[in-house]
């Protein structure tokens, strides 16, 4: 019954692995965190996959599991440059500039809460500088440039 | 994979070194039209080589019992889809002859061989990972062909193809990692003999079975562009160009219906109850959305991709009627659901593909017909064309003599005759009856802007009329489909024959299935033990 039990942990990680993937992807608006988002989803079946090929004691999950991970080794490549083109036309990776395709007489997606452009610099917080600041030694300076 | 799998594996073999060398050869000389001529020989071959082996021993008894060689599966099923592919593709090989792109021809034709191979292996297939492979292998190229050329809304469209279909792979994928989790294998035959008997382990998983159903579903409607995935297809089809969007109207439903018989119609036996309804209502929701908002559009790809939505509905009416006989409903003597679906699958490949090439023809350098606007006057300006685009329209409309007509007929026959002459059982009867009425006043209501766009080309005076400088080959495969649709309008029964004996062939499991080279499912000491993992304590 230990094997029954290591498979629902192990599927309920692959569901989990599957289920924030697909909430990323529906609620991202970067390009590259979408991409990442299904990589995690993927990442959920294969541990799914996995998990099914141990219990029934059968190598067929885990060839399947290495052939998931070519093709989307593939996809990450053309899904470099889709990212690339795009970021050099729009200048920026929100999908959200991407709507001239849409029903005519649907008003384009506006952000109710995209935040006001500043204009001043904003002034990041400093640590003070506190306790006695040590010596250098100068032999210890030049041996840590060697190593 | 031995030398027999290798030569049954002959004509995608030649498709993909073809497509690989016209890759290779496109970066010293993009040429134009030369590639694409190349291309339809490449596919020519192919079909020659499929001609070929169809005459040997090992393969006509093949098709007369079905018979598994490794990973594949050589049956009727696999010969219709293979010969119907390699027949769509030629006419797509000849509608990119010209104005693809600024020296962009090779990568479409190398593409193109490419999701052909593709399409080929997943109706070949006895293997989840083949499967998988196949659809990959049409999506990849798919995706960079959606990149080429010059068009303001290439990126867009594209992007959006992308990462959808990403997603629905994956939803695809869990759905093959319970399949599998169920079956213990990924042999398809496999899998079919445990889900026909299942032993202890696998009756306790079968809740999984049907979680695996619905995802394999939903990742496959995605292709199918079936409610609720269809919300891409307008968008991609209306920023694309005119062949990409015949392309992606065609190839990939051709490809989602083969998953769906391969997997779920003849792979998962015991499951046709979920298998209807799931069907019957989203192709009631499809069919209707589709043709309701196909009315509202002026751009012609956005119209046609409403109606890709809206026929992919009445393909799944087939697929209903299939689920339902095979789950003991009574279906007239002669009539066979999925068998009119693919009879279906190829009238409507043949108009779709012929309206993209006509609207491919007819474009120019200066302006690419996108718009019912740009149609106007047509009739004056190229009366050959517009008399094909009016023949297109007719048949997806389903007017009588033409091809379409005998698809639906087909389809909504079949769905009236589930259990009507069974009144005893006849419990699936009523909602049967509703599907085709719904069907029928679909087809009633596509009929209003089918028309429209023939009444746009006849009875409208335009500005400035297309330029029409698609090529000789864009024109050529306009007349072979336009031939297609009044031919198989002529003579629907051998093609509604073999539809029939493919969906048979897709079904029924033989003696000599079962003895292929494949290890019996009851042979597990076959496979060696996972060493040092076998029964050990975690």
């Amino acid at each position: 019954m230990a094997e029954v039990a290591l498979l629902e942990k192990y599927l309920l990680v692959g569901a989990l692995l599957f289920g924030i993937g697909l909430v990323g992807f529906f609620t991202r608006r970067n390009t590259i965190v979408m991409f990442l988002s299904i990589e995690m989803m993927l990442q959920g079946v294969s541990v799914s996959l996995v998990a099914w090929g141990r219990y029934h004691n059968d190598w067929g999950g885990q060839i399947l599991v290495i052939f998931i991970l070519t093709i989307a080794a593939c996809e990450a490549a053309i899904a470099l440059a889709v990212v690339l083109s795009l970021f050099h036309k729009a200048g920026s990776l929100d999908i959200a500039l991407w709507q001239t395709l849409r029903e005519d007489n649907q008003p384009a997606f506006t952000d109710p809460k995209w935040p006001e452009p500043r204009d001043d610099d904003p002034v990041w917080p400093k640590l003070t500088p506190a306790g006695i600041e040590p010596t250098a030694d100068p032999d210890e300076i030049i041996h840590r440039m060697h190593v | 994979m031995t030398s027999e799998t290798a030569y049954l594996l002959l004509p995608e073999i030649i498709l993909i070194l073809a497509g690989t060398l016209i890759y290779l050869g496109g970066a010293f000389a993009p040429g134009k039209s030369a590639w694409a001529a190349l291309a339809a020989l490449v596919i020519l071959a192919a079909g020659g080589a499929l001609a070929q082996q169809g005459t040997t021993e090992t393969v006509q008894k093949a098709l007369v019992t079905g018979t598994i060689s490794g990973p594949l599966t050589i049956d009727w099923f696999s010969a219709a889809i293979r010969y119907g592919v390699l027949a769509v593709g030629l006419v797509f090989a000849l509608v990119g002859s010209r104005w693809v792109g600024e020296g962009d021809q090779s990568e479409f034709q190398g593409s193109l061989l490419m999701i052909l191979a593709g399409l080929m292996l997943v109706a070949l297939s006895n293997d989840l990972v083949l499967v998988f492979v196949g659809l990959e292998l049409i999506s990849i190229p798919t995706y960079v062909m959606l990149y080429l050329g010059k068009g303001t809304n290439l990126l867009e469209s594209g992007t959006k193809y992308f990462f959808l279909s990403l997603l629905s792979s994956a939803l695809m994928l869990y759905g093959f990692s319970f399949l599998y989790g169920v079956a213990g294998s990924t042999s398809l035959i496999d899998i079919r003999e445990t889900f026909a008997n299942p032993d202890a382990d696998a009756a306790r998983l079968m809740s999984f079975a049907r979680l695996a159903l619905i995802l394999i579903f939903a990742g496959l409607a995605f292709r199918l562009t079936a409610v609720p995935f269809h919300f891409y297809a307008p968008d991609v089809y209306q920023g694309t160009s005119n062949a990409n969007a015949g392309i992606l109207a065609v190839i990939p439903k051709i490809a989602a219906l083969a998953a769906i018989v391969r997997i779920i119609y003849a792979g998962m036996p015991g499951l046709e109850q979920i298998g209807w309804q799931l069907t019957l209502a989203v192709a009631l929701v499809t069919m209707t959305l589709g043709n309701l908002l196909a009315l509202w559009q002026t751009n012609v790809r956005r119209m046609m991709a409403y109606s890709s939505i809206a026929h992919a509905g009445y393909m799944l009416i087939g697929l209903s009627v299939g689920f339902a006989a095979a789950g003991g409903a009574v279906v007239a003597e002669g009539l066979d659901g999925v068998g009119a679906t693919l009879f279906y699958l190829l009238v409507y490949a043949a108009a779709t593909a012929g309206v993209f090439a006509a609207l491919t023809y007819l474009s120019g350098e200066r302006r690419i017909v996108s718009t019912l606007d740009d149609l106007a006057g047509l009739s004056s300006s190229h009366p050959k064309t517009s008399a094909a685009l009016a023949l297109f329209m007719f048949s997806l409309a389903g007017l009588p003599p033409l091809a379409g007509f005998w698809g639906k007929f087909t389809l909504f026959t079949g769905a009236l005759s589930v259990d009507a002459r069974n009144p005893e059982s006849g419990n699936l009867w009523p909602w049967f009856v509703a599907l085709a009425l719904v069907g029928v006043i679909n087809a009633a209501i596509s009929g209003a802007y089918y028309l429209r766009l023939i009444g746009v080309m006849y009875f409208r005076s335009g500005d400035a009329a297309p330029e029409g400088q698609g090529g000789a080959g864009a024109a050529l495969a306009t007349a072979l489909c336009a031939l297609a649709v009044i031919g198989i309008g002529a003579y629907p029964g051998p093609l509604v024959e073999a539809g029939k004996k493919a969906s048979r062939a897709a079904r029924d499991v033989s003696p000599e299935m079962l003895a292929g080279d494949r290890v019996p499912a009851n042979q597990t000491a076959v496979v060696k033990p996972l060493p040092g993992l076998q029964k050990a304590e975690f």
